[in-house]
């Protein structure tokens, strides 16, 4: 390939002015949509503990009149991803369709088969046991309750796409869906992480009901 | 044959002297480059495969490192890596992808050394800016926050907490009950409440200003003009960056395209110093150990 020497400032200041247009772009986004500054090429890793870790989705399922928390299943983590680290109304959007048009079933094996539900209770015991501070017995209710909860709650998940239904699980109709999105920030004065709710859209399921 | 014909005609036969081995400036800066696309380009497939084989053809057919287009592909590709993966993509794979173009573009130069070391010090210069702009902007990192936070919950820090923070394992470990607890997808809680030592705010303390300190020279001595301010040359704030900070915050990927493109824009420095920033990569390695285990293994020993 030929040098042409005019091509100097370029190849001097154009990869430099990349790397100032993109920053810039981030840096608008950051103001006015909240974009995470871990990302984006801001370079704004590592100055504040708001990681897109921090942000996180809670999902409510509404099911013959109850609300249920459902975990964000995996065919939907990474549009979960996009709108933790760009939390528009847009992404939420998008989030919040993915699971509306899913199929959902409740399925309690998971947690109610002996083998898992015994490994989840060794492993939070354990965690207990090592907590002799009195002044940690607070979390460890917390662990407590949650074992009973799993061991209590019905379970539902959305199957991934052309997923069978598993073998005792039942298909549901959820009759809303709301997703929220959260974030914590951390309080260094009161040694406390505080999670606040920064959107929240509520929205009626796509999938078909049949008739009875 | 006689024995000085004999001597002189096994002197022709022995391979090259050493210095006929020595590597020049490019080939370094070329194959540190290589070396960091092979290893620590997009995590996506669809880019780590190309991007791969693009990397290893540099190495073994010597005449495409001097082609512009070969350097411009390879930053083609990490671009669509960070503009198909934003949510992912960490700081560094952009700087990688500047760095390919400034190499790309400097090949079609009449010196291309002197043009990607100019476009080096200039993308050191301007990532080092923001990076202390969104430092002091942030609400939570001047006042040790952040770091407090890293050295509960980072597994790249925690280590540290435990080993000169005072931090106990149990404590820690119910720090990280009490995240989870709020992070759990059926969690009803607003608020996890945390106890870590005072050692923790000391040492968040610490690293906030000593990071900011190293960051700010950086900035300042690879954008303002060498003059009463930075008399000390500065290559030595970068390589005191990279031996410090990735001694602890493990990011290689960003830690080896900074030492690359300092040993880029060292032409006029020191031979000790371009040695110094490849030593910087090397060392880097060494920081991947699992610092935290050997820590724990030691800590249980005593």
């Amino acid at each position: 390939m030929s040098r042409l020497p005019d091509r100097v400032w370029l190849s001097r200041y154009l990869p430099v002015c990349c790397l100032v247009a993109v920053a810039l772009a981030q840096t608008g986004l950051v103001l006015s949509e909240d974009l995470s500054r871990w990302k984006g090429g801001g370079f704004g890793m590592f100055s504040t503990a708001d990681t897109p870790f921090a942000r996180f989705v809670r999902v409510r399922l509404t099911v013959g009149g109850e609300s249920h928390a459902v975990a964000v299943p995996p065919s939907a983590r990474e549009v979960a991803q996009k709108a933790r680290v760009l939390p528009t109304q847009e992404r939420l959007e998008e989030l919040t369709r993915l699971l509306s048009a899913g199929r959902w079933v409740r399925d309690d094996s998971a947690l109610l088969d002996p083998e898992s539900r015994d490994l989840v209770r060794q492993k939070l015991t354990a965690l207990a046991d090592e907590r002799l501070d009195d002044a940690l017995e607070e979390i460890d209710q917390i662990y407590r309750q949650r074992v009973v909860k799993m061991r209590n709650a019905p379970t539902f998940r959305m199957l991934d796409p052309g997923e069978p239904p598993p073998p005792g699980a039942v298909e549901v109709h959820p009759e809303e869906i709301q997703v929220e999105l959260w974030r914590y920030r951390f309080d260094g004065a009161q040694q406390k992480l505080i999670a606040r709710k920064v959107r929240s859209i509520t929205t009626a399921a796509l999938t078909p009901v049949p008739a009875p | 044959m006689s024995e000085p014909v004999a001597v002189a005609a096994a002197e022709a036969a022995a391979p090259a002297p050493a210095a006929g081995l020595r590597i020049d400036r490019f080939t370094v800066i070329s194959v540190l480059t290589l070396l960091l696309v092979l290893l620590h380009s997009d995590d996506a497939w669809y880019i780590r495969v190309p991007a791969g084989i693009f990397a290893l053809a540099g190495f073994f057919v010597p005449n495409l490192i001097r082609n512009a287009g070969f350097w411009l592909m390879l930053s083609l590709l990490s671009m669509m890596g960070n503009a198909l993966n934003w949510q992912r993509a960490d700081n560094h794979k952009y700087l990688i992808a500047y760095w390919c173009l400034a190499v790309g573009l400097s090949m079609l130069t009449r010196d291309p050394e002197e043009n990607m070391g100019r476009s080096a010090r200039l993308l050191i210069g301007a990532a080092f800016f923001f990076a202390v702009f969104w430092k002091l902007v942030s609400r939570d990192f001047l006042n040790g926050a952040f770091f407090e936070s890293s050295l509960l919950f980072d597994d790249r820090f925690s280590y540290v907490g435990r080993a000169v923070g005072g931090m106990i394992q149990p404590l820690q470990a119910a720090n990280l009950s009490a995240q989870h607890a709020l992070l759990s997808y059926d969690s009803t809680m607003d608020v996890a409440a945390l106890q870590y030592s005072a050692g923790i705010r000391i040492m968040a303390r610490f690293f906030t200003w000593w990071g900011l300190l190293t960051e700010t020279l950086v900035a300042a001595a690879f954008l303002l003009p060498r003059g009463k301010l930075f008399r000390i040359p500065r290559d030595y704030y970068l390589l005191t960056f990279l031996f410090s900070t990735y001694a602890i915050a493990s990011v290689i990927g960003f830690g080896w395209v900074l030492a690359t493109m300092g040993y880029a824009q060292s032409r006029e420095a020191p031979r000790s110093v371009a040695r110094l920033y490849v030593l910087a990569v090397v060392v880097m390695q060494a920081y991947k150990l699992p610092w935290r285990l050997i820590f724990e293994y030691l800590t249980a020993l005593s």
